[in-house]
């Protein structure tokens, strides 16, 4: 399921926010920031011995239909890195529908400097979906998938993973 | 809409010289290929302006903008091709971060240069010896440069010809090749786009003159 622990995130690399808009027009489709860390609960106070192994590393979206129509969208996400130098920041992510592998994205973030906040605005060029395929996702919804890998000098430190209804507002 | 003027910007354009044959054998061979990417660094002291420049270039309002503590990687969009700008950020005085510049410099394909023609003579001092550093570094030398002068509409801001003399970019200086330089008011995405067409005609004609 998860191709790696939470653990193994031992850069301390910490996503903070989240925010996508249509390119097109600028329209901010979606923010998202964590809150600080004052406001969390970090230690699990759970006796049960129950831990939710998705906590951190799992989103679930929900768009309009009109989302599968954009081109192009900008991606931008923050994050922060704990107090050791990060080299060769990569992430790896696959969008899938069902078992189709709709696209894959590859980016180097490069170097990281310990204690640092970091911001990266990416481009999306979303492929040309068919009709019948647009209707599937929307008809469909948490049936459209993504996984998130996370690379340091070559070695899996993260997964997240996310999944996608596009039935909003119906 | 949110207005952010930053007045006049100048222009130096720097070219040393440059590789752009894996672009142009992509253009040429097999079908048409996705836009084509470049990764440029942003360098300059803070308060020098780049997060700003960035934020109006990407049609962002820049409120909100704080110090970068960290890199700022934006990817401005033009028809044929995409900039994925890195700004990397630097402390007033302090080294720490900008020790780090160097390791940014990996896969960089150009590099922008911001200044605050209105600072004092101190901090002018240190960014020229930032650009300075930045012009010899082994990973930079070999890339164009765009230098803009920044904050030009500020009462104490130097002149074009004043910034180049202090800076030593004069031509004679530098034995550089000078591809010129012009004036002209930020709207949009206009000057970036100016700069990559600049920047593309110029390698050709590299290109050619070292044949």
């Amino acid at each position: 399921d998860y191709l790696c622990k939470p653990e193994d995130n031992i850069y301390n690399i910490d996503f903070t926010r989240f925010k996508i808009r249509d390119l097109e027009t600028g329209t901010v489709l979606f923010e998202i920031a964590k809150p600080s860390a004052s406001e969390q609960d970090y230690e699990d106070e759970d006796d049960s011995g129950e831990v939710d192994t998705s906590a951190g590393r799992f989103v679930r979206y929900q768009f309009t239909p009109a989302f599968l129509r954009l081109r192009t969208v900008g991606a931008t996400v923050e994050f922060t890195v704990g107090d050791k130098p990060v080299s060769n920041f990569r992430m790896i992510e696959r969008h899938y529908f069902r078992d189709r592998l709709l696209k894959n994205f590859d980016f180097d973030f490069g170097f990281c400097i310990p204690s640092s906040r970091n911001t990266c605005e990416h481009i999306y060029e979303f492929p040309q979906l068919s009709e019948d395929l647009i209707r599937l996702m929307v008809e469909h919804p948490y049936e459209t998938r993504s996984d998130s890998f996370y690379f340091v000098d070559n070695k899996l430190i993260m997964h997240n993973k996310a999944d996608y209804a596009y039935n909003g507002g119906q | 809409l949110f207005c952010y003027r930053i007045c006049e910007v100048f222009f130096f354009l720097f070219l040393f010289f440059f590789f752009w044959q894996c672009f142009r054998a992509l253009c040429c061979k097999g079908p048409p290929p996705p836009r084509p990417e470049y990764d440029l660094v942003c360098i300059g002291l803070t308060g020098s302006g780049k997060t700003s420049l960035l934020s109006q270039l990407c049609s962002e309002s820049p409120e909100n903008i704080v110090p970068t503590t960290g890199f700022s990687i934006k990817a401005v969009p033009f028809q044929n091709a995409i900039l994925n700008v890195k700004e990397l950020g630097v402390l007033k005085g302090a080294d720490t971060i900008r020790k780090y510049w160097s390791r940014y410099y990996q896969g960089s394909q150009g590099v922008i240069f911001v200044l605050d023609s209105a600072s004092s003579e101190d901090d002018l001092e240190t960014a020229r010896n930032e650009l300075h550093s930045a012009l010899q570094h082994p990973q930079l030398c070999i890339l164009p440069f765009l230098i803009l002068a920044n904050h030009q509409d500020k009462p104490a801001a130097r002149s074009v010809q004043e910034v180049k003399a202090f800076f030593y970019l004069l031509p004679t200086d530098m034995g550089a090749k000078w591809n010129g330089e012009y004036e002209c008011c930020l709207s949009e995405c206009q000057i970036l786009m100016d700069i990559y067409r600049k920047i593309n005609r110029a390698r050709q004609s590299y290109k050619l003159w070292k044949m």
